[in-house]
Formats: structure tokens, sequence, C-alpha cells
């Protein structure tokens, strides 16, 4: 690994947010991995999702910074955030009889202004996101006949056509029959490897997060437990101690993978 | 089957002609066809056509078109199908602001009446949401239950002061449930700019609209100022509202159902569906007020009620529809 990717243009320094009154997230600083894949794991209530939209600035900090490119995120605005950062929350909603490919393009909502349309450059990007997430020849379908799992591949190809350096996920593999589930985790690798994409995804299965994330971010009642690459997380026992579970581990075809056990 | 909306919507205007030729030829008075044309070319002049029953029209096409309009605006907002400016207070607080105005300062017959009815409007929705806030939140439910209430409220203070102020206010009773009796080319004078400023405006809106019936995460991830245009949004509402109010009183279903039959027409797409919106909601004003006229003749049932009438029960299909998709 090069140093220069390892240095991250994107920092959490000091941030806190509450809810009535009460702390979610308690001063936590991160520096965000560069062109790797983060996964956000925490037990329920951690605080997980409360940080992937903190750190997207769909809620406020109640204090510290959220700093991109040395920018605090409060200063930049809407439109240009669209543009260096797309989040997709959970469960989003849209019309049901909205085609697939409307959809899309509304990802490229921030590049379109009074004066400046180019529509050639949005039809560019929408195909190419279609065409990444498999869903060409759905193009042309309906929402609501869609099944689960093209449904979460639509969102996150609405989410590439904002073609932003930095993808956010919160639990993307939700409600997903388990075929899909693999699948959505493939795609989510294939973006960070083909297109060089950030990814931060908050998971509720730790297995997907071991077996599809570079580092994983360990969440544990507001607080940071640890911020460190999956070998090292799962050597240091963190994940076991934190969820109160045993970890197994088996190597097939020289690959790693591994199996959540009850801690019995 | 998929019909093209051009079609339905040329289909829609065609249907618009025919109901608006019809409401010119019966009445009280039946004129045949070419008497009608011949008014409308001013080769003759007959009063019931040229001076009662042509400026109905007019405004009633004015009014449908604008209570259909805030409510697809209202509903696009609010994401809920039965947000309109009838479920959400303003009418009733419009048409008590118009009637306490007129009390306290006079002025029933000129511009005055439009500022009455928009402050009304401003005052009727901002109780409603702010009576609907808790834990900084507003349930998309409660707000339409609140509102409802709060309707009920106005409606009943509006009652009392007929009753208090018989005197000055004996003209207004129509007025209080929608009516297209009092009609002349003077009162379609006070709204006419205003309505066609406010009409042409909404369709600047359709892409934004379309964009709010997304989540407002989503709608914020990919750029959109939310919390600025559903601002902008509801100030056009309300006003539409408060003209269309100013000019015949509370339609308050055509403002509910309009929209909600567009939609099944047309889809989610703004582009077409206020289109259809303002079609339909002129179909149902004129329909009404026609069958108000001639039912008790020569009594005139107030056009809102026929409205109410012909849209509770549609109103229910719709209901049972919703249940199904949830």
């Amino acid at each position: 690994m090069t140093l220069s990717s390892t240095q991250s243009v994107f920092k959490a320094n000091q941030i806190s947010v509450k809810y009535q009154r009460q702390d979610i997230l308690d001063k936590l600083n991160i520096n965000l991995i560069d062109g790797k894949i983060t996964a956000i794991l925490g037990p329920n209530g951690s605080g997980k999702s409360t940080l992937l939209k903190a750190l997207s600035g769909l809620i406020p900090c109640h204090s510290g910074k959220v700093m991109i490119n040395d920018k605090s995120l409060s200063h930049i605005n809407r439109t240009d955030l669209a543009k260096l950062l797309s989040i997709l929350p959970q469960s989003p909603e849209a019309p049901t009889d909205i085609t697939v490919n409307q959809l899309v393009s509304y990802g490229r909502y921030a590049y379109s202004s009074w004066f400046n349309k180019n529509k050639k450059e949005d039809n560019k990007q929408v195909k190419w996101a279609l065409a990444v997430t498999n869903l060409t020849e759905l193009a042309e379908s309906f929402l609501h006949e869609l099944s689960g799992g093209e449904r979460q591949r639509v969102w996150i190809a609405m989410s590439l056509a904002q073609n932003s350096d930095y993808l956010f996920l919160d639990e993307p593999t939700t409600y997903l029959d388990i075929r899909f589930q693999f699948e959505i985790m493939q795609l989510v690798k294939n973006l960070n490897q083909q297109q060089g994409k950030t990814i931060v995804m908050v998971l509720h299965e730790i297995q997907h997060a071991l077996n599809y994330a570079d580092y994983i971010l360990l969440l544990n009642q507001g607080k940071i437990h640890s911020y460190a690459p999956v070998e090292e997380i799962i050597h240091s026992g963190a994940i076991e101690e934190v969820f109160k579970i045993r970890i197994k581990q088996f190597t097939e075809n020289a690959e790693n993978h591994f199996i959540i056990c009850n801690n019995g | 089957m998929t019909i093209s909306p051009w079609t339905k919507l040329t289909t829609l205007s065609a249907l618009l002609l025919i109901i608006a030729v019809a409401s010119l030829m019966i009445g009280y008075t039946f004129y045949s066809l070419p008497i009608v044309i011949n008014c409308l070319l001013q080769k003759t002049h007959e009063f019931a056509i040229n001076d009662v029953r042509l400026p109905r029209l007019i405004m009633a096409i004015l009014c449908g078109t604008m209570f259909a309009f805030s409510g697809s605006l209202l509903q696009g907002i609010f994401r809920n199908r039965l947000a309109s400016s009838e479920t959400l207070g303003i009418n009733a607080a419009s048409i008590l602001f118009v009637l306490l105005g007129i009390t306290l300062w006079g002025g029933g017959g000129n511009f005055s009446i439009l500022i009455y009815s928009v402050i009304g409007a401003l005052c009727g929705f901002s109780i409603t949401l702010l009576s609907s806030i808790s834990r900084r939140n507003i349930s998309h439910l409660r707000l339409i239950i609140v509102g409802v209430a709060i309707s009920a409220f106005f409606r009943a203070a509006s009652q009392f002061m007929l009753i208090a102020e018989d005197q000055k206010l004996a003209a207004y009773l129509a007025f209080v449930n929608g009516t297209l009796y009092t009609t002349t080319w003077h009162s379609i004078q006070i709204i006419l700019y205003p309505a066609l400023f406010l009409i042409g405006l909404s369709f600047c809106f359709t892409k934004q609209l379309d964009i709010l019936l997304l989540s407002e995460d989503i709608a914020s991830n990919i750029g959109f100022k939310v919390i600025k245009w559903k601002l902008i949004i509801i100030i056009l509402a309300l006003l539409l509202t408060a003209v269309a109010v100013a000019g015949v009183g509370s339609l308050g279903f055509i403002g509910l159902i309009s929209p909600n039959i567009s939609r099944l027409i047309f889809g989610y797409s703004h582009k077409y569906n206020l289109l259809g919106s303002a079609l339909i909601g002129s179909i149902l004003t004129i329909l009404s007020d026609t069958i108000g006229r001639i039912i008790l003749v020569p009594f005139e049932i107030p056009t809102g009620l026929i409205g109410i009438v012909i849209g509770v029960p549609y109103f229910l299909y719709i209901m049972r529809g919703m249940k199904q998709e949830a």
C-alpha cells in the first residue's frame, strides 16, 4: 500500500450528535481510508446509521466538523456535495410508477441548471450507471415490476449517476433474500475495484463485512472501538468482544472466508 | 394497454368543451346550441347566457383549476393523497378571514377580499402546521387529522359570524359553502390576473414536484434543496387557494379529488398530471354548478355542496384503493 492511498481527504474531527439531549455519537475522530471499502459495524443502537448520516450531511453535527478536502461539510452547498458524495439511505422511497431510467437520471440533478443542460453527458452517465449495475435491459421497466434486489440496484445506479468519489450505503442488503445480498455485495466490491469508488457502508451482517470490506469501523455505544483492516481487527478479537460471538475462519482456493458462530 | 398522455389530455379537453357548452345551454331557461354559439360570437345577446352563465363558466374553470392545483401541490409536498386546501384548514380559515374583513373594514366587492383571503390562508395553514409539530417532527397523518379539526373550528366560527352579523353578511351565506351564484363579470375582474399568473407559475414547478415525491433524504442526496422548494411551493399553493376562495368560497372536495383522479389517469409525473388535474377540476366544478342550478329550479344549491355529494363517494372509492396499496 502506497502512502498516498492512505492519506485521507475525508475526515471527521470530534463530531458529536445528540438526539433529545442524549449523545448518539460522542466526539468521534475518523480519517476515512480512501479508495477502499469501509464497513461500519456495531450492535443495535451504537449509532451506525447516525454516523453515516452525519458524515454525509443529512443530519447536522451538534459539535465538531466533517471535512472534505480541507473544506467543512457545512460550508459546501447541497449541489456541490452531491457531486462529491452520494448516500443511499435505508428504505428509500419513490413513486412506484416511475421507470428505472427516469429514477436513475435523477442522479444527474446536481449537474443540471437553468443555463447549462448537458444532455449528452447526462445520458452517457445514466447509461453507464445502468450498465454497471446490470440494468440496461430493465431501463424502461416500472419500479413496481422489479424484485427487491433489482430495486436496490436501481438505487445504487442512481447514486452512481451522481459520479461522486464517495459512495455511502446504509444497510444495502436489508430485506433482501440471501442470493440478492451476495449480488449487492459483489456489485459493491466491483464498484470499488473497477471504478475506484471509496465506499462506506453500514452493515448488519458481520459476515458480509468480513468477506467483502477492506476495513472495519467498529462502533460501540457512540464511540469508535476500532478502525482497522479486516485481518487485523479479527486477530485483535474486537468484534468477538463487542458482539459476544465467535468468528471461524477457513480457507478455500487460497481465499479466506469467515463464519459467525454463537458464543456458547 | 398504453394510451399516450396527450391522447388522454385531448379527450379530457373535449369533455370539458362539451360540458362547458352544455352548461351554457341548460338552466332555468333552455337555449339551443345555435343560440349559444351566436351569443358567444356576440351576434346576439341573451342576458342569461352572456351575463349569467358565461361568467359562471369562466369562474368555474379558473377556480376549479386553482383548487385542483393547490391540491396537486400540497399532495406532492406532503406525499399524502389526503392533503388539500380543505383538509389542511386553509379554505375554512380563508373564508373566516374574508367574513371578518368585510365586517370590520368592509369592501366585499373589491380587491381587498383577496388580501383578507390570503391572510386567512396563511393563518390557517400556519396554525395547522404548528399544531401538528411534535418533537420537531410532523407526522403526515397527524397533519391531516389536525387540519380537519382546525377546519371544523374555522367553519363554526364563520357560521357564528353569519348569525351575529346577519345584516352585513346575509349575502355571504352561500359563499361559505362555495357558490358560483354570485359570480358576475365584476367578480371575475377581481381574481382574473392573479389567477392566470398563479396558474401559469404552477407549470414552472413540475420537475421540483416530481423530485419531492422521493423520500427527503434521497432528494437532498441528489443535491435538491428540499426545504427551499417546499417553502416556495407551499406559498404558491396557499396563494392559489386564497384567490380561488376569494372567487367562489370553498369548493373543498374539488381540490381533494381532482389530483387523485389525475394521478390515477396520468401517473406520478406532474408534466401531465398537473394539466389533467386542471381539466378534471374544471369539469367537476362546472358539473357541480350546473347540477346545482337545475335540480331544484328555481332554487340554487351551492356548488360546494354538490361537489361534496359527487366527491365523497369517489373519495371513499379512492380510500379503498389506498388500503390495498399499503
